[in-house]
């Protein structure tokens, strides 16, 4: 098993490698890619902070859930961390399975659980000048506000 | 009791700083009792601080969570990743 996290290029052909398997008959490629603008503002890079131990154990569970529930041979899930340039992959998911219907799903669920429980932060840096962190979706971790 | 907090995000950048020791005048204390202090200490209302997760030891743990003297609770903010 590969890395989760790492501060350099993300090499898709590598994961390609790390997941052949002629029994699969689809191999679905999510890649996140660093965008010029958000909400108006023009974006010149974006720092990716990680909790390291969590978010690989995040992404790990993602990897094991998407095989256990949709029944894909292969799931590997890479995240950036560190500065990443316009258009550079933030993150690439590969999936290897039987059918397409499977490699579909479980693609879109590996990213979207990945942006509700991976203890990982973005910090856009603008062209203009000064940098922020992005909102984001709280952690699942239970708070019991009130008691 | 003494614990070390460590902050992730946008909680960095309002403490100024990666990491704080937070004096609680308490022999026991929660999760919860940290947080409290440290909203004091950032100058916050105390449920500003709810959208942020704790861990400690590498957990996600509930407010209720008791510490020991010298834990280290990460205070996570929402996440971004992706």
């Amino acid at each position: 098993m590969g890395e989760h996290l790492q501060a350099t290029k993300i090499d898709l052909d590598r994961l390609l490698a790390e997941t052949e398997d002629v029994s699969s008959g689809a191999l679905a490629v999510f890649v996140g890619t660093v965008r010029d603008e958000n909400e108006g503002r023009r974006v010149a890079g974006v720092t990716y902070e990680a909790h390291p131990r969590l978010a690989t154990k995040a992404l790990m569970a993602i990897e094991r859930e998407a095989v256990d529930r949709f029944e894909v041979r292969h799931c590997r899930i890479v995240h950036r961390t560190g500065l990443v340039s316009l258009g550079e992959a933030s993150v690439v998911i590969v999936i290897r399975s039987a059918h397409r219907d499977a490699a579909f799903l479980a693609l879109r669920h590996a990213i979207e659980e990945l942006k509700r429980r991976a203890p990982i932060w973005k910090l856009e840096h603008y062209a203009d000048g000064g940098d922020a962190y992005l909102g984001g979706v709280p952690l699942v971790s239970p708070i019991e506000v009130g008691r | 009791m003494r614990v070390k907090v460590i902050y992730y995000g946008f909680l960095k950048v309002l403490a100024g700083a990666e990491e704080a020791q937070v004096d609680l005048s308490v022999a026991s204390a929660s999760v919860r009792d940290v947080v409290a202090r440290v909203a004091e200490m950032l100058g916050v209302a105390p449920h500003q601080l709810d959208c942020a997760a704790a861990a400690v030891d590498d957990e996600l743990v509930e407010r209720s969570r008791p510490l020991r003297e010298g834990d280290v609770v990460m205070l996570l903010p929402p996440v971004s990743g992706g």
